[in-house]
């Protein structure tokens, strides 16, 4: 059954909190406690843009319904379903060490940092360059014809490169945070009785994958 | 203070997960919910089509935040953190937007799009080289 | 009438292990993750952009003694003032009070050995250092002209060091963020026994709800700022209406963090001035409760309003009512505020050293400067007034009269238990009352500039003004003088200030438990609470039994 638990592990280095700790259920909780609170700051940011996304999509809505056609609608389905089997494997990542299940944890932690990899991969090598030829960019670098019809077309591309490249900037952050843990799985920080640091980065990661649940739809979908 | 120590050890944790088939059923949902997102983008539901998206959207958002973020379980502050900061960013969004719409209640020149250049900038926008830009501002000094 | 025991205000000798002594060496400063030492580096800091931002605004007020320009010209003018906001509010009054006394009192106060998580604490301070660092350099590259508020489309055009300056306020709102997630995390998690929500000092109160103000709102300038620097480097569009923009987009994005950001200035602020208040009254708080959940209602109430500060921008008018009306609810907890504080007061056995005599200044400068925010939130008042000098001396009545003034009586309050000094009281009140004199001929002059309709940013005025700017700056002058009789006060003390007891002013809260200065992990054991923290019974701090 797979909710046995392992026996532990040799190499394990075993936990002990911090002086001002009194018992690791604290530690556990009052990090994920700092770290919600730190997702509100995160959910707060970016919802700034959507909030410029929601006020300029009001003032321009032809732009926006011809603009987004640019977009391939393949590829950001695609990188959706490759975010969601991440924040899956990041869970089971989790999972796996609360059942001291050491080979199973860095397996899928290397998957998460793989999957966030080909995310990356998939946007930089095969989104953003075509945009770049054809000149659909923001307005310092705006050279495109197609959308001469519309008012203001580079407005959907400014709004397009900042909220897609800040996710993008957190998906990079967060592939040094997975790799981080991966570093501490190997020297047997991470086990049953310590997993907190994986609870954190999964936390982050999750995040990650619902802001661009959102952006799916708002960018290459919503006509 | 909310202390649950059912464990005796202050060093170490002793939690169990929970099963595996949870996370697959969310994986699953989350997979099927994708598809139907693309699939309703091909209709038009008119002033419902965004709406619609953002409510599908919100279901799958939904999801991770309950089972992968654990908030169904933990509750308490991690919940109140988060819905706080929803909530201060509806308090953002609502008179920001609703002043664009009223701009031009009282004074119809106010509200809408300005038309505004500014000599020579951006060149690539205005489909204007150097040279009708220089003609632009030639022709505001004129104006003057 | 007090019945505690004689508390003892001096010691014979130092104590032989504090935290200043705990360890040696650069590095044990420089990796420190002890909140005490951390506060420390942020309170010189704080203290050395407080003389920098300082020294901008003597040299605006000299600019300004006399009409015509003598000194600098427009656009020198215009860094100046920009600069003297920039530094003032970016690198020393946000983080001054939280940061500096915040850091070192709160696990002190609350009774745990440090905050919830050391590291980070010591990571936002070289967030802070960075963001620092940064501003500096774009000060010396290119100063900036644009008024500290960055309005666009100007600050998308002009030729100065916008991207620099705004990269570097992005920096420094991380160390905000992160100390607010630290201060929460430990009030929620690191109370000890008996130590339940409302048997906490004000001033932790005021930090928690100070907290809360930060996280919520700093994230909004920091996409503000991000936004700004890709409009500048891409031309996204979105706040230059020659791409289509809206500049009233940006200053509701702008704003919705600026408006909340004065708050978290004045609350922790208040909670120094509860703090004082009760330990030199010699009595509880009147309406404990009350106060302690007006910081929170502030803290609330105060995402409501920022549209007060754009009634002329071209707001839609049904906006600006909103927030009109709106603006006036977030007096109510503030004068509650002030009522019970007064009522604290009557009748209570009055000490009046230093740190009293900044708090009893605090209430008349904090009333006038929070009265006079009234007709500039009326709207139809605001018309007249919106830009004037009467905006500029409101905010200093409340943000200098207000924050400064209380900062530094809390640096009094505080200064035996940072330090294990005495300082001398002649030197330190002289100082307060000089001070007074000045901020009062500055700025009271421009409550007076702003009515006969002198605006603000100008660098020259007609002759009609001339009396009231010299006057002012005069005060400026008086000002710098008071400043440096505080610092002298300080250094003296360090050099040969009476070594103090463990609670040389009869203090009720948990740090006048410790020794003075405290050990590195603050308490011997953990504490056990069972006293209201004003007790001036019963409290552990007088009677000397620590449960």
């Amino acid at each position: 059954m797979s909710q046995q638990v392992a026996v532990s592990p040799d190499k394990v280095i075993r936990h002990r909190v911090g002086h001002h700790w009194p018992h690791v259920e604290l530690e556990l909780s009052g990090a994920k406690l700092g770290f919600w609170i730190f997702l509100c700051t995160e959910l707060l940011m970016f919802g700034g843009l959507f909030v410029a996304y929601t006020y300029f999509r009001s003032l321009y809505p032809e732009t926006f319904s011809e603009a987004h056609k640019t977009l391939s609608i393949p590829l950001g389905t695609l990188n959706t379903g490759v975010l969601i089997v991440s924040s899956f494997t990041v869970v089971m990542a989790i999972r796996s060490a609360m059942l001291n299940q050491r080979k199973a944890m860095l397996g899928y932690l290397y998957a998460t940092l793989l999957l966030a990899a080909a995310f990356m991969v998939i946007k930089l090598g095969f989104e953003w360059p075509p945009k770049f030829a054809k000149g659909t960019l923001p307005a310092a670098f705006y050279t495109y014809d197609g959308l001469a019809h519309v008012p203001k077309p580079h407005l959907f591309y400014g709004l397009y490169f900042v909220m897609t490249g800040l996710h993008g900037l957190h998906v990079v952050i967060g592939m040094g945070l997975i790799s981080w843990l991966i570093y501490l799985g190997h020297k047997g920080v991470l086990y049953r009785g310590y997993y907190t640091p994986i609870e954190i980065v999964g936390l982050y990661w999750h995040f990650v994958d619902l802001i661009w649940i959102y952006l799916l739809p708002l960018f290459y979908l919503a006509g | 203070m909310a202390q649950h120590h059912h464990n005796d050890n202050p060093h170490e944790l002793d939690h169990d997960p929970l099963p595996a088939k949870v996370y697959v059923g969310v994986l699953a949902s989350l997979g099927l919910l994708t598809f139907i997102t693309v699939w309703i983008a091909q209709f038009d539901f008119g002033v419902w089509t965004v709406p619609i998206a953002m409510l599908v959207a919100t279901i799958k958002a939904s999801l991770v935040i309950m089972y992968f973020m654990n908030l169904k379980q933990d509750g308490g502050m991690n919940a109140v953190a988060f819905f706080a900061g929803l909530f201060f960013l509806v308090i953002f969004a609502i008179p920001t937007l609703w002043d664009r719409e009223t701009r031009d209640v009282l004074d119809p020149d106010r509200g809408g799009v300005v038309e505004h250049t500014r000599a020579g900038f951006p060149p690539q926008v205005n489909g204007t080289a150097p040279a009708a830009a220089e003609k632009a501002e030639a022709k505001e000094v004129a104006a003057e | 009438m007090s019945t505690a025991p004689h508390i003892a205000t001096e010691a014979p000798e130092f104590p032989k292990e504090h935290y200043l002594n705990a360890s040696k060496g650069f590095k044990s400063w420089a990796l420190t993750v002890d909140h005490k030492r951390i506060g420390l580096m942020y309170l010189v800091s704080a203290l050395t952009f407080f003389l920098v931002g300082g020294l901008f605004a003597l040299l605006v007020r000299l600019e300004l003694f006399l009409p015509g320009g003598q000194f600098f010209d427009q656009k020198t003018y215009n860094q100046l003032f920009t600069l003297h906001g920039v530094v003032m509010v970016f690198l020393f009054i946000i983080p001054a009070i939280p940061a500096a006394l915040g850091n070192f009192f709160l696990p002190l106060q609350l009774g745990a050995k440090d905050v919830a998580f050391p590291k980070l604490n010591l990571m936002s301070f070289y967030i802070y250092a960075i963001g620092a660092i940064i501003a500096i350099a774009a000060m010396v590259v290119g100063a900036v002209d644009t008024g500290w508020t960055f309005y666009t489309p100007y600050s998308l055009t002009t030729n100065t060091a916008v991207v620099g300056t705004v990269f570097a306020a992005f920096v420094l709102g991380f160390s905000s963020i992160l100390t607010g997630v630290n201060f929460i995390v430990t009030i929620h998690k690191l109370r000890p026994p008996g130590m339940t929500w409302f048997r906490m000092p004000l001033f932790l109160w005021a930090l928690y709800s100070t907290s809360v103000i930060q996280l919520l709102s700093t994230p909004v300038l920091a996409i503000t700022l991000l936004l700004l620097i890709a409009e500048r480097l891409l031309g996204v569009g979105v706040f230059d209406p020659a791409l289509g923009g809206d500049p009233v987009l940006f200053q509701h994005f702008f704003w919705f963090y600026s408006h909340p950001a004065v708050y978290i200035m004045i609350v922790p602020a208040f909670g120094v001035i509860s703090e004082i208040i009760a330990t030199f009254s010699r009595r509880e708080v009147f309406g404990y409760k009350f106060v302690a959940l007006s910081s929170v209602a502030i803290a609330v109430i105060g995402f409501f309003v920022w549209g007060h500060h754009m009634f002329v921008s071209g707001q839609s008018e049904f906006a600006g009512m909103v927030f009109s009306f709106l603006t006036f609810f977030v007096a109510i907890p503030t004068a509650v505020k002030i009522f019970n504080w007064t009522a604290t007061l009557y009748k209570g056995d009055i000490q009046l050293r230093t740190p009293m005599v900044y708090a009893l200044i605090f209430l008349v400068q904090f009333t006038i400067g929070g009265l006079t925010g009234l007709p500039l939130g009326a709207l139809g008042t605001n018309v007249a007034l919106h830009d004037t000098y009467y905006v500029v001396a409101h905010f200093h009545y409340v943000m200098m009269g207000g924050v400064v003034f209380a900062f530094v009586g809390g640096l009094h309050y505080w200064w035996p238990k940072i330090t294990g000094r005495m300082y001398n009281e002649k030197i330190g009140t002289f100082a307060a009352l000089t001070l007074f004199l000045g901020f009062n001929i500055t700025f009271f002059t421009q409550f007076l500039l702003g009515f006969k309709g002198m605006p603000r940013r100008y660098y020259d005025f007609d002759q009609n003004f001339a009396g009231l700017h010299g006057f002012s700056s005069v005060g400026s002058w008086i000002l710098g003088i008071g400043f440096l009789i505080a610092l002298y006060c300080f250094i003296q003390s360090l050099r040969n200030g009476p070594i103090a007891s463990k609670n040389p002013w009869g203090g009720t809260t948990l740090e006048w438990t410790t020794q003075s200065p405290p050990i590195a992990h603050n308490f011997v054991d953990t504490p056990t609470v069972t006293t209201d923290p004003y007790d001036h019974e019963n409290s552990p701090a007088l009677t000397g039994r620590v449960a």
